[in-house]
């Protein structure tokens, strides 16, 4: 049984010259064998987190334990070896190897952890009959459906027998019904002592949860509703990935607007920009920089529609369109 | 790993089957190419082999007994025989270049003069006698002439009274045996002129004479061919490095394409180098393949050759082995990707 405790995790690395946080300062603790969801739009940070939590990918800054393992502690070997052992991923595309078989796609981990290969074929059938595809073992991913595929992925997963079991939407590329399936099976594995975390937008997936972590950028309460802004030539207001609280009207001076370090827009006296994050609570989606020295009026969205109007965010909102 | 690799062989079995043909082509080339260098030692050993001496015999100031204008006249024969023992064996050899004309056809020729019955001359031939005589001549099969029939060599006319399987020197140039005596009449108008004495046994020669040995005469045949051999080892050396950048390329490829699988293994746990060995592993397989197929295309393709090529076994033994140092070298190219790889990459949609 492997408790996941996560501790003031931060992710982060430059794009385009800027710093992107997708997670920053993250806590959380997964307990012990049970179901939990984390919940959140598309860029909020899941699929990091749960990359940083399978040893996939070292995170700036905090710590991650499983169990009496440090997980961010570990050298490259540790880490390999923590893949192996200690955890399962279940990914998005299913990401079966075509030229293997359903069977020999779940023999892969069991040899590389040095298994015979009759020991390791015979776990494969094993596994294969838990999610229920003890005849299309001799199949390649090519031949099987959506969510047969992800039951063979679960499987492969599991063939270690890892004490944490990760799945990234495991359900985004599937019918409802190849669904069904798949979140019986994963919602078994925590009978078998297997702590499931379980990465989604899917808010279907929330009653099959012990518990939910919400991911999606809030923002925060008790915030002023209109605050002033001076920023000198250079600074930057926000950048890409942080949580948006507030869209700006440009006073005075001239706000650059970068993605990935190309200029995406400007922003002059009288104009408004930075709507888009508090609107629909997303994370930034561009880089504001002042390329003078500038004065702002930064608005919640209640106080900029007090302001100027539920029509007047409408059409802001679909100025592009 | 390695049934991974196995597998992903046979998944893009059409490429590799690809490769391996353009791979094996590249390694026939390779191998004729050394075969038609063999070829040129093995007609010289060939011909001294027949020649049945230990010493050739001629001047002390030219730099082999086969150099163009080194000869020897009666005294010079005459001072030689004198200063040999009972128990060896002597003939002159008179050896110089002509054209032949056979069936309106011009063709080089090597004209060698002996005399019947000493060494030099054939003990077997494949049809007609061993036997010298007047006006008549032995010749190899690639003149494609029979016993009875008549050419020119140099404006005179000859029948053929013996044909042996081989008999060249200097790249496939056919030798023809003659008497003594209608070399002479023939290159020199009748003037008693040899090119070297062929001796048996332990010898001493007198002042101002030379007796060249085996290895001498072998490099002194050989040295006219030098720039032509160099230059086919170079070709063998572009040939090897076209094969090695074939199987790579293929292997490259493929590790492209499967970059999100090494993500996968990477991130099932499986280490980066037992992933980098069933890369090697498939290159290996390739170059391999490709390198026993050659091996049966040069075995075919050998005898339609327009040149004499005398493909050795060693090379034939050589040629996998080296195709795995070429395998393992392409590898190395698509393990330097796998390395680079990201595991992250696994994660994501399709």
């Amino acid at each position: 049984m492997s408790e996941v405790v996560i501790d003031n995790l931060v992710v982060e690395y430059r794009r385009g010259g800027y710093p992107i946080r997708p997670l920053d300062g993250f806590n959380a603790r997964v307990p012990a064998g049970q179901l939990t969801v984390l919940l959140g739009p598309s860029g909020c940070g899941k699929t990091t987190l749960l990359s940083c939590l399978s040893g996939i990918q070292r995170p700036t800054s905090g710590e991650i334990t499983v169990g009496d393992t440090v997980v961010t502690a570990l050298d490259a070997h540790g880490m390999t070896a923590y893949r192996r052992a200690t955890v399962g991923v279940v990914f998005q595309a299913f990401n079966l190897i075509p030229s293997l078989t359903a069977q020999e796609n779940i023999m892969v981990p069991l040899r590389s952890a040095g298994k015979r290969g009759s020991e390791a074929r015979a776990r494969a059938n094993e596994l294969l009959e838990m999610v229920g595809l003890g005849e299309r073992g001799n199949h390649r991913p090519g031949s099987l459906s959506g969510g047969q595929m992800q039951r063979v992925a679960i499987a492969r997963a599991l063939a270690l027998d890892p004490p944490l079991i990760v799945a990234d939407e495991p359900t985004a590329n599937l019918d409802h019904v190849q669904v069904e399936v798949v979140l019986r099976i994963l919602r078994s594995l925590t009978k078998r002592g297997s702590t499931v975390l379980i990465s989604t937008h899917d808010q279907r997936l929330l009653p099959l949860a012990d518990q939910v972590i919400d991911m999606a950028p809030h923002q925060p309460s008790g915030l002023t509703p209109i605050v002033k802004v001076e920023l000198a030539a250079g600074e930057q207001l926000f950048s890409e990935g942080d949580v948006g609280d507030r869209l700006y009207r440009v006073e005075s001076g001239q706000i650059a607007l970068t993605r990935d370090g190309a200029a995406v827009a400007t922003a002059s006296p009288g104009e408004v920009f930075g709507e888009m994050a508090p609107v629909f609570s997303l994370t930034r989606s561009a880089t504001a920089v002042a390329t003078e020295a500038t004065s702002l009026t930064g608005y919640t969205v209640d106080a900029f529609r007090g302001e100027f109007g539920g029509d007047a965010l409408r059409q802001l909102v679909g100025r592009w369109g | 790993m390695l049934l991974a690799a196995l597998r992903d062989l046979q998944w893009r079995r059409r490429r590799f089957v690809i490769t391996v043909l353009g791979t094996a082509l590249v390694f026939a080339m390779s191998l004729l190419m050394s075969g038609l260098s063999n070829a040129f030692t093995v007609e010289i050993e060939q011909t001294l082999d027949d020649q049945r001496a230990s010493a050739w015999i001629s001047r002390d100031n030219v730099a082999g007994a086969f150099s163009p204008g080194s000869f020897l006249g009666p005294d010079d024969v005459a001072a030689i025989e004198a200063a040999l023992a009972p128990e060896n064996q002597a003939s002159p050899l008179l050896f110089a270049a002509a054209t032949a004309r056979i069936d309106g056809a011009v063709r080089n020729v090597n004209v060698m003069g002996l005399n019947s019955g000493g060494l030099g001359t054939f003990t077997h031939v494949s049809s007609g006698v061993t036997e010298l005589s007047t006006g008549s001549v032995i010749v190899p099969k690639s003149l494609d002439l029979d016993v009875g029939d008549a050419f020119d060599i140099s404006g005179t006319s000859f029948t053929v009274s013996g044909v042996v399987d081989n008999a060249s020197l200097i790249a496939g140039t056919p030798t023809v045996l003659m008497p003594l005596a209608d070399a002479q009449q023939l290159l020199f108008a009748g003037q008693p002129r040899v090119s070297m004495m062929l001796a048996t046994g332990d010898l001493e020669v007198p002042g101002g004479y030379r007796a060249f040995t085996r290895a001498e005469v072998e490099a002194d045949l050989i040295r006219p061919l030098k720039n032509p051999i160099a230059s086919i080892d170079f070709i063998k050396v572009l040939l090897w490095m076209v094969a090695a950048l074939i199987v790579a390329s293929v292997v490259y490829l493929t590790v492209l394409e499967r970059t999100r699988d090494i993500a996968v293994f990477k991130a099932t746990g499986s280490s980066t180098w037992s992933i980098g060995l069933g890369i090697c592993l498939q290159a290996v397989i390739l170059a391999v393949l490709a390198s026993i197929l050659g091996i049966i295309l040069a075995t075919l393709l050998a005898p339609r050759f327009p040149m004499e090529v005398a493909v050795s076994t060693r090379s034939m033994i050589l040629l996998p082995v080296l195709a795995v140092g070429v395998g393992v070298l392409a590898g190395l190219i698509g393990v330097r990707r796998t390395v680079r790889v990201e595991p992250a990459t696994a994660f994501g949609g399709p």
